[in-house]
């Protein structure tokens, strides 16, 4: 494949000019439609979410909330959700995005690390407040049942002749958005992201892909993928996002929503795998792209998957439906895309090509580093991670990989780097892949125990292999390994590993 | 109720019937993912005419949390 100049758009200064540039091209176009609690489609136009977000922006700002006040958002995908993290973020406040599937407990520690004594929540968690409000002194919650009231009052302020928000000047270079990572080792820590971060990404993502039609994404806004790319990119292209207000309706919402493309994870790709499957069997066995596309609502084009790995063999079956399924790279720290495959220019097994603006070397040990606007101002409060992440004034990902090309492959992560008695590095997922190559392996994972490498491997069930076959795999693989290579003990499991929000296996709990 | 239940999570999972039973783990044994059991309650408030908390989702671990509910609720 060759690659193609990437597409031109408009470039957003900030997630306020955001807004303007759609309102100024296309007041009345749609911006957001979902399905109501009654069941009716909804719809907001541009113009609409922009007094909605004057209007919210406006009656915080009147309550004391200026000057980088830190507010924490919890909340299935809604529309109010959208709304207040535009209000918080113009207003020169910051908006900390919370995990709304994390125990309430995690989400307590979290404001309290992230120095935030406010809450703005969806209605599933109004039973939670008062151990909140036990528990943070100065606690002050806000649901997003009465987003409307705010609204409401924010716009009679406005009429009142209360400019504070529209005469707010922006400072694109600070924090704006506290995002803290559901890393799959160690504490989690606070992203600080800026405007020109976030809106420099929306640039660089919108350059490498064009979006014909409306773009629906299931993934949970708190994520900065399911935000940045499933939302904001969205709405940037000038084209309706849907909101998926409870991801179990996606079948549904397909039919309603008619995307032209998808943003999703892994996990949803193979569901999505077994649901077309399902499909074909109950058509006698024949599945064909019509269906799948009409299973997705008719007018899907492309599909942008990101977040964790995602096995190439989805990628060609897709193909097969007419279907690009393009996989990228991204990370929290990065705002957080780095790369994606395109269209006309794409690698199976890679993550496609760099974003244009962003810079992407290779270290000696195989590190990916990044430079460019969108990466971020650094970890709150936390001196010495970030000193370290931007060690030689590059961003250190954290992600091994290498450059084919003018394609990214990720091959491993530092962070799970096992360091030998003998001093030697050993990627585990470099033999974790060749365990995985093996049918009856569904999961497997390599580390480090009493000075040896050991292996924990959950079988495919339906593979029904006995334990010497997993005995023999490991002789197989060892035999092509050096020594410091070679995995000596083995644990076959009867549960599969524990996996965090994201889909990715915790390795910190496995002992 | 429950026949129904393993027709279901057979023809959806490709587990043959007869090896799926009210003890079966809906992750474990029958391989589901968290999105895989969310598309599969949302096939079961249709087919039932019900509404599944997303709180009473997480207390689905086996056939048989599926089938008391259902049961309970339909």
């Amino acid at each position: 494949m060759k690659a193609y100049p990437i597409y031109e758009l408009t470039q957003v200064e900030n997630l306020r000019h955001l807004i303007d540039i759609r309102v100024e091209d296309n007041p009345n176009g749609t911006a957001f439609f979902y399905t109501g609690d009654d069941g009716s489609v909804k719809t907001v136009t541009y113009s609409r979410f922009r007094d909605d977000v004057a209007a919210c922006a406006t009656y915080f700002m009147s309550l004391g909330y200026r000057d980088g006040a830190h507010i924490a958002l919890l909340g299935v995908n809604s529309y109010e959700w959208l709304v207040t993290f535009f209000a918080v973020c113009n207003s020169g406040n910051v908006i900390l995005p919370m995990d709304a599937r994390q125990p309430v407990e995690n989400t307590m520690k979290l404001l309290v690390s992230g120095d935030c004594t406010t809450l703005v929540y969806s209605k599933e968690f109004a039973p939670a407040i008062p151990a909140f409000a036990a528990n943070i002194p100065g606690f002050k919650g806000f649901p997003m049942t009465e987003a409307a009231s705010w609204i409401a009052e924010g716009e009679r302020l406005i009429e009142a002749g209360d400019h504070s928000y529209a005469e707010y000047e922006l400072d694109v270079d600070r924090m704006c958005a506290l995002v803290f990572t559901s890393g799959t080792t160690g504490v989690p820590k606070g992203v600080m992201l800026s405007q020109k971060n976030i809106a420099s990404n929306i640039n660089q993502a919108c350059g490498n892909y064009h979006l014909d039609g409306p773009g629906l994404s299931p993934l949970p806004m708190h994520h900065m993928f399911g935000l940045v790319v499933g939302h904001l990119m969205v709405f940037n292209y000038n084209k309706p996002c849907y909101i998926v207000t409870n991801m179990r309706n996606i079948m549904k919402d397909m039919q309603i929503a008619k995307p032209t493309c998808l943003f999703v994870v892994p996990m949803i790709i193979e569901t999505f795998a077994k649901q077309f499957r399902n499909l074909g069997k109950r058509a006698g066995g024949q599945l064909t792209p019509e269906m799948v596309k009409g299973a997705c609502g008719g007018a899907l084009c492309d599909i942008i998957c990101g977040g964790a790995p995602l096995m190439p063999m989805y990628v060609q079956m897709f193909r097969q439906f007419g279907i690009n399924l393009l996989n990228g790279y991204g990370i929290t720290e990065c705002s957080p895309v780095l790369a994606v495959n395109r269209v006309h220019d794409y690698l199976d097994g890679s993550v496609g090509p760099v974003l244009h603006g962003c810079e992407v070397k290779i270290d000696e040990d195989g590190e990916i580093l990044v430079r460019g606007d969108n990466v971020m101002l650094g970890y709150y409060k936390m001196e010495k991670e970030t000193e370290d992440a931007f060690k030689g004034g590059w961003f250190h990902t954290g992600d091994i990989g290498r450059i084919e090309d003018h394609y990214l492959i990720i091959t491993g992560r530092t962070k799970n780097l096992i360091i030998t008695s003998s001093g030697e590095n050993v990627s585990p997922e470099e033999l974790e892949d060749k365990l995985l190559a093996d049918p009856a392996v569904a999961e497997a994972i390599v580390y480090e125990k009493d000075n040896v490498l050991a292996v924990q491997i959950y079988p495919e069930p339906e593979a029904h292999a006995p334990e010497e076959y997993f005995n023999a795999l490991l002789a197989k693989v060892n035999k092509g390994e050096p020594v410091y290579r070679q995995m000596k003990k083995l644990i076959v499991r009867t549960e599969p590993f524990t996996r965090n929000s994201t889909g990715k296996i915790i390795r910190a709990l496995i002992k | 109720m429950l026949q129904e239940i393993i027709d279901e999570l057979s023809q959806y999972t490709d587990v043959p019937p007869e090896q799926i039973n009210e003890d079966s783990n809906l992750i474990d044994d029958l391989e589901l993912n968290s999105f895989d059991v969310l598309t599969i309650v949302a096939d079961f408030e249709d087919q039932y005419g019900i509404s599944i908390p997303d709180e009473q989702i997480m207390e689905f671990h086996t056939v048989r949390d599926v089938e008391e509910f259902l049961e309970k609720n339909k």
